[in-house]
């Protein structure tokens, strides 16, 4: 099944890196939305758990978004 | 049965305001105090040495209980910033506080998981070797390797040291412990050329993903649950790793506070600092104590209040 962006949010949702997740958008840098730094890195931490897989740095360089965190997901997984 | 009697601490006076330095870094009041957690980090003066931090916390615990230096049989010293390196930290405090020529000493080398690491050494060298009073001593200053343009270390370390007395009159006994390394990992968090380096987010992945089970681990090996335990005392890497690690554990943050606002992350010293003063509430009757940090090594126990105290 491919990941979706709820998946996303459910994993931000448990980093508590944002009271309402639904207010974020998609294709918004997560940093512009008051989602700083190392609440990034726990949000990653989680995704990394549950999909159980290892997210290089090389990689979470580029994974600034919601949906560019989608699409990396579903590479990785298929 | 050897345990903790008490703890000298010593801080020097001297500060760095991280407030001051929002702007140099590109931080908000909120996110320094949210997430690093430290609004200053002390630094140690122009004057001041590894020993010379070791003799203060050592002198506070003399102070404190009128220790008789003659009757000291060992001192073991946490650091891996000695003012040289040789000969051995613990030999040349053992000079200057004019300890006995019978008194054992060795340095240990490991950073923020050193407490608790020294703890069980000192506390089973004493033991196999029949001795009665050793005191553990943390004195590891980062001011001299940190970068003061790094934003990675540059917010977080402070300087400080302690000295931990072990007696067979103890207040606090160590139970079990668990202990580990993950030193494949190691170089993410280094000194290199003289600084220190850190990979921030290979720093909060192992403290977020490792410490949890390892604190779980050690409750469950002293016959306690996670609710049972009184006090949780996790080494103070920042304030956003504290709250991670007590979120994951599902302990509320009053139980496993963040103190170290004011004075940074003191390595070794982090520990036994608010130890000091946890020892004081009666009502801590179990106090775990978790380091963890470089060489991506962990070390946890809990402590007992013996019901005599």
């Amino acid at each position: 099944m491919p990941v979706t962006r709820e998946d996303v949010l459910a994993a931000i949702h448990i980093a508590k890196a944002v009271q309402d997740v639904t207010k974020l958008r998609d294709d918004v840098k997560l940093s512009d939305q008051g989602i700083d730094s190392l609440e990034i890195f726990n949000v990653l931490l989680v995704i990394s758990e549950k999909y159980d897989i290892d997210i290089p740095d090389e990689d979470s360089d580029h994974l600034n978004t919601i949906k560019q965190i989608v699409e990396y997901l579903n590479r990785r997984l298929t | 049965m050897i345990g903790i009697k008490a703890i000298g601490t010593y801080l020097p006076a001297g500060r760095v305001s991280n407030l001051a330095r929002l702007e140099e870094f590109g931080l908000t009041e909120a996110s320094l105090n949210d997430r690093i957690g430290f609004r200053q980090v002390a630094v140690k003066g122009g004057d001041e040495t590894t020993l010379s931090l070791a003799v203060s916390a050592f002198r506070n615990l003399q102070d404190m209980i009128g220790l008789d230096l003659a009757s000291v049989d060992a001192v073991a010293v946490i650091t891996q910033n000695p003012d040289r390196n040789i000969p051995h930290l613990s030999a040349e405090l053992h000079g200057k506080l004019a300890l006995s020529p019978g008194c054992a000493c060795f340095d240990i080398s490991l950073g923020c998981s050193g407490y608790v690491y020294g703890l069980s050494l000192l506390s089973a060298f004493m033991s196999a070797n029949g001795m009665h009073c050793g005191v553990l001593v943390t004195s590891d200053p980062y001011s001299g390797i940190v970068d003061p343009a790094d934003k990675n270390t540059s917010l977080i370390f402070g300087d400080g040291a302690t000295a931990t007395l072990l007696t067979e009159d103890p207040v606090y006994v160590a139970g079990a412990y668990n202990l580990g390394t993950m030193g494949s990992e190691a170089d993410n968090l280094a000194c290199n050329d003289g600084k220190l380096f850190m990979n921030g987010r290979a720093v909060f992945n192992f403290a977020a993903k490792y410490v949890p089970a390892d604190v779980a681990t050690t409750v469950q090996k002293n016959g306690l649950t996670l609710a049972e335990v009184d006090c949780f005392i996790l080494h103070q890497g920042s304030r956003y790793i504290v709250d991670t690690i007590a979120d994951r554990l599902g302990v509320p943050h009053d139980k496993a506070k963040f103190y170290a606002a004011d004075y940074g992350n003191t390595v070794s010293s982090s520990i036994p600092i608010i130890l000091a003063e946890a020892m004081e509430n009666k009502s801590n009757r179990s106090i775990l104590l978790s380091g963890f940090g470089l060489g991506f090594s962990w070390a946890s126990t809990v402590l007992k209040r013996l019901e005599e105290h």
